[in-house]
């Protein structure tokens, strides 16, 4: 984990700036934004159905056919990734920015090699030769830990287990050694057993390649073990920011302590395996009816105005809450510095 | 590598070992159908000549073996297919087989040229409806392959006879070559090419309708699949997604659809041989039934059934040589 | 329509006809296809025309009624000309859209029953007896079907039955897989389990509890196997071997087609109607399927 404080003091490497995705009939994401720095680990979290995974796929303007970007700004690297050319954009995927997804099992070709497929993207970026891609996916699938990659590099992905999928994938997303990785759950299909080895596999490539990461999970304890900073969605909107010690040390928002109490012995012992995110009553449908707080309906310190006033996410040092009550609520920040420092 | 050919080499065993109880069944079928004919080829014969005496009938079916009990003439009957012999033609007085192998190559020829003509086009336009799906591309093309899917391909012919040859005078409109012309090397195989695209063109267009539809929905299909993202998350351009990964995944289906169509291929041949000419089985066939030589309209039966049968193992090899997950042994 | 089916024995008799909500959506979603009208359209006009043939155009039409080869669009009596025996054409047509049409729907009825009767105990017996059914589906499947059809036509007596027989047994394969692949899967459902735990006999379950599920499949093969009778049986009398006594579009063509330089329009005119029947046909085919198998829209 680097320090979050110097983290902040770089210049951002990606920024999102009031994001709003929608499908036909139903926005997923609302004006959210995001700064991620270089090198830094950001996790976004929230249930399932409250936009994180969108919001990659957005980034990497990936989105399904019927999805649409409404409005926003997609900065990396000084460019605005939401207006680019589908040329320019092709010239940055795969390069500077890439993606691994939930499904290992499906997000491999099923007809095509391994190797073919590590190959794939370094001679299309890199202009290798078939031969020197070749070399090069060994040594990837070495760095993977790929056990006997001379061999593997030519099998087809139904001879692999899913924990070996998931670290094919990852060998083609940093085979051209890009600025940004966005990880989509990436360990939620797996094994428990094999869940911490593909984690610290990204976590150790994003420190030795210098790439800046975007953990998207459900998963308390990962984030609570791999994150620099957590942002905390809920139904589209961003509800908490904060660094990763000051939020699980004192959480504002009324959600972002639901999901914490809902994940027992966080502060005991911090496993990631054990930090799901567990009831919390109701269910994010989005379907509010109130120009309020989206989770006004599920929330147990509710109050008449929640309702009726969208909260505005305010700024407490360098941590951000959309919540007003519970802003109003918040020790002051000398008193937070304090409780971050007790954690890390 | 050596992994692929072994896989190959069992789905080529695996098929072969499947073939031979279908080419048994066909033989039984096949003899069964003779036996259920109304009336032997003596009895056409004699009908004609006009001359029949029951001596003369009995001496004809003596020589053509139609006088033995129907088990002696099964045994006959197979122990002929096995020196592959499909017994002599009463009505042309040659051997069956040398009938239809003189036939069977200008059959083969058609039906190869229509069939890849069929799959290259129909791949073609179903990748293109499939990339455009539900804009006018996609609207226009769905309706054109809707007309290619209901007209029949002899008519088609005659329609293409029609334009082409009576109208613009483009193109010969029978034949398999022009007769007596004496052309050889390059101006001969032009000269059969140019015969050829006709007969081939209006026996394509069903199964040009086919594969169409077939490609587009095995497309729409793949696109969804998560590794197309993955495709596209690399940077490709849509044209590799749409070939390297999409279009390979979905030849699977589409292959597999193809060697089904085999049969009706050849079926539609003997149509549109009919209609030009063409010198080949289905003429034989045809002529066969006109003068009711059952010898060799079965013999063109098991003849055709045999090509069907070695088209499946072909693509059943094609198939396992596009799908890793086929191990040989048993669909994986 | 198969819940319909299924639970039908179960509304007592005498009780006001309602339709489950299953067959109510697969109409709703007919009613607002605009290709779905078009083909019921057209394909009623066709069955109305077969039906008052002899009423628009009485007599044989395969008796000598003009002198041959007026052209079509010039004399009134006969509106789309006569053929080389001085025919009426447009008699021919109407007429012969009863051939196609009757033998057409004889010959998908027969092959789907065929076809559902053996895929139906293949697909729920399993074991010995599949394994045997599947391989004479396989057998079927291999023989070229049309020149099969050649062969069962030339023995069997030239009649539209018969085709229409002939056409039925070489097309049933499809249907007998179709079917067989429906019953595996829907054998092991949970409302199955639940009959056959109850103890009905395997004849209730197969029709009263699978077939009804299986059905939309089946309406959609049928109605796209009428077509391809259609299709068969026009190329059958196209090479002379159908009834030779029912004017056939096939048939018109066939002897049209000496004519082809000369007066075109003997070859193009029944080849139109058969082209507009079988477009109609595939559209209805294609209609049912999308209201039968709704795909979903979005993922």
């Amino acid at each position: 984990m680097i320090d979050p404080t110097a983290a902040a003091r770089r210049p951002p490497l990606f920024a999102l700036e009031g994001l709003e995705v929608s499908f036909p009939g139903r926005p997923v994401v609302r004006g959210l934004d995001l700064s991620v720095a270089e090198g830094e680990t950001v996790a976004l979290v929230g249930e399932s159905g409250c936009g994180k995974s969108t919001t990659a796929l957005a980034a990497m303007r990936l989105l399904p056919r019927s999805g649409r970007i409404d409005a926003g700004r997609i900065a990396f690297e000084g460019r605005d990734l939401a207006v680019l050319s589908p040329a320019e954009l092709r010239d940055l995927r795969g390069r500077r920015l890439a993606m691994i997804f939930q499904e290992p099992m499906t997000s491999l070709n099923p007809v095509l090699t391994i190797g073919r497929q590590i190959a794939e993207v370094l001679i299309r970026h890199e202009h290798l030769s078939r031969r020197a891609a070749r070399a090069r996916a060994i040594e990837l699938l070495d760095l993977v830990r790929i056990a006997e990659p001379h061999r593997r590099i030519d099998d087809h992905p139904h001879r692999l287990s899913g924990g070996m999928r998931q670290r094919v994938m990852i060998a083609i997303a940093v085979a051209c050694r890009p600025k940004l990785l966005f990880a989509d759950e990436p360990t939620t299909a797996l094994d428990v057993t094999i869940q911490a080895q593909v984690l610290d596999l990204l976590d150790r490539l994003r420190r030795d390649l210098g790439m800046a990461l975007v953990l998207i999970t459900h998963d308390l304890g990962v984030v609570a073990q791999y994150a620099d900073r957590v942002v905390v969605m809920y139904a589209g909107h961003k509800v908490e920011e904060a660094t990763t010690a000051e939020l699980f040390a004192r959480p504002l928002h009324p959600y972002t302590r639901g999901l914490l109490a809902a994940a027992p012995r966080l502060d005991t012992g911090l496993h990631h395996s054990e930090g799901r995110l567990a009831e919390i009553p109701g269910a994010p449908d989005g379907g509010v009816d109130h120009p309020g707080c989206a989770f006004a309906p599920r929330c147990p310190e509710v109050r008449a105005d929640c309702r009726v006033t969208p909260p505005r996410p305010l700024a407490i040092g360098d941590r951000l809450v959309a919540c007003p009550p519970a802003v109003a609520s918040a020790p002051r920040a000398n008193a937070m510095r304090g409780a971050h420092d007790a954690v890390g | 590598m050596l992994g692929t050919l072994n896989r190959l080499l069992w789905t080529l065993v695996r098929g072969v070992l499947r073939a031979v109880p279908t080419l048994v069944g066909v033989v039984v079928v096949s003899f069964l159908l003779m036996q259920a004919a109304p009336g032997d080829a003596a009895d056409v014969m004699a009908g004609e000549s006009g001359t029949s005496t029951v001596e003369t009938m009995a001496i004809l079916r003596a020589r053509f073996g139609l006088d033995q009990p129907v088990l002696t003439q099964f045994v006959g009957f197979v122990a002929n297919l096995a020196h592959f012999s499909l017994g002599r033609s009463p009505r042309w007085d040659v051997p069956v087989a040398d009938l239809i192998l003189a036939r069977l190559p200008d059959t083969l020829l058609l039906m190869g040229s229509a069939l890849g003509f069929a799959v290259v086009l129909g791949i073609g336009l179903g990748a293109v409806m499939a990339s455009f799906v539900n804009r006018w591309p996609d609207r226009i093309l769905s309706v054109v392959t809707l007309l290619f899917y209901s007209v029949p391909g002899f008519w088609t012919g005659l329609m293409a006879i029609l334009i082409f040859s009576v109208g613009l005078g483009l193109l010969p409109s029978g034949g398999s070559q022009t007769i007596a012309a004496g052309l050889t090397g390059w101006d001969r195989v032009w000269d059969v090419a140019a015969h050829l695209v006709l007969p081939a063109a209006a026996l394509s267009t069903f199964f040009v309708a086919v594969y169409a539809r077939l490609t587009r929905a095995a497309m729409l299909e793949v696109q969804g699949q998560d590794y197309v993202r993955t495709a596209t998350a690399k940077g490709l351009h849509p044209i590799v997604v749409a070939t390297r990964h999409v279009l390979r995944n979905a030849l699977v289906p589409v292959t597999t659809v193809a060697g089904l169509h085999v049969g009706s291929l050849l079926g539609g041949a003997m149509v549109i041989e009919t209609v030009f000419s063409w010198p080949g089985l289905g003429r034989l066939a045809f002529e066969a039934v006109m003068k009711r030589d059952f010898s060799v309209l079965l013999g063109i039966l098991v003849v055709s059934s045999v090509v069907v049968v070695v088209v499946d193992v072909l693509v059943d090899l094609l198939h396992a040589a596009l799908d890793p997950r086929i191990e040989g042994h048993g669909h994986g | 329509m198969a819940e319909h089916a299924g639970r039908a024995a179960a509304v007592p008799r005498g009780a006001r006809l309602r339709l489950s909500p299953r067959l109510r959506r697969t109409l709703g979603r007919l009613a607002v296809n605009p290709t779905a009208w078009l083909g019921f359209a057209i394909l009623g006009t066709v069955i109305g025309l077969a039906a008052f043939a002899p009423v628009l155009f009485p007599g044989d039409p395969l008796d000598m009624v003009a002198e041959p080869f007026v052209r079509p669009f010039v004399a009134l009596a006969h509106p789309l000309g006569t053929d080389s025996l001085g025919r009426d054409v447009a008699a021919g047509i109407v007429h012969g859209a009863r051939a196609s049409l009757l033998v057409g729907f004889v010959a998908a009825l027969v092959g789907t029953l065929v076809g559902t009767a053996i895929g139906a105990v293949a697909g729920y017996r399993g074991g010995l007896v599949d394994d045997l059914l599947v391989r004479l589906t396989e057998l079927f499947q291999t023989i070229p079907s049309f020149i099969f059809l050649v062969v069962l036509v030339a023995i069997v007596p030239p009649k539209a039955v018969w085709v229409a027989l002939a056409i039925g047994i070489v097309s049933w394969p499809t249907v007998a897989r179709l079917v067989r692949a429906e019953f595996r899967s829907l054998r092991r459902r949970d409302f199955v389990l639940a009959a056959r735990s109850v103890g009905h006999s395997a004849s209730h379950i197969v029709l009263r509890e699978i077939l009804p599920n299986a059905l939309p499949a089946i309406i959609v093969t049928g109605s796209v196997m009428v077509a391809s009778a259609i299709l068969l049986e026009s190329a059958l009398s196209f090479l002379g071997m159908g009834d030779p006594d029912v004017v056939s579009w096939g048939a018109m063509i066939g002897s049209g087609r000496e004519q082809l330089r000369t007066a075109w329009y003997l070859t193009a005119l029944p080849g139109a109607a058969i082209v507009v029947t079988v477009l109609a046909l595939n559209l209805v085919g294609d209609a049912l399927n999308d209201a039968l198998n709704p795909r979903l829209e979005d993922r």
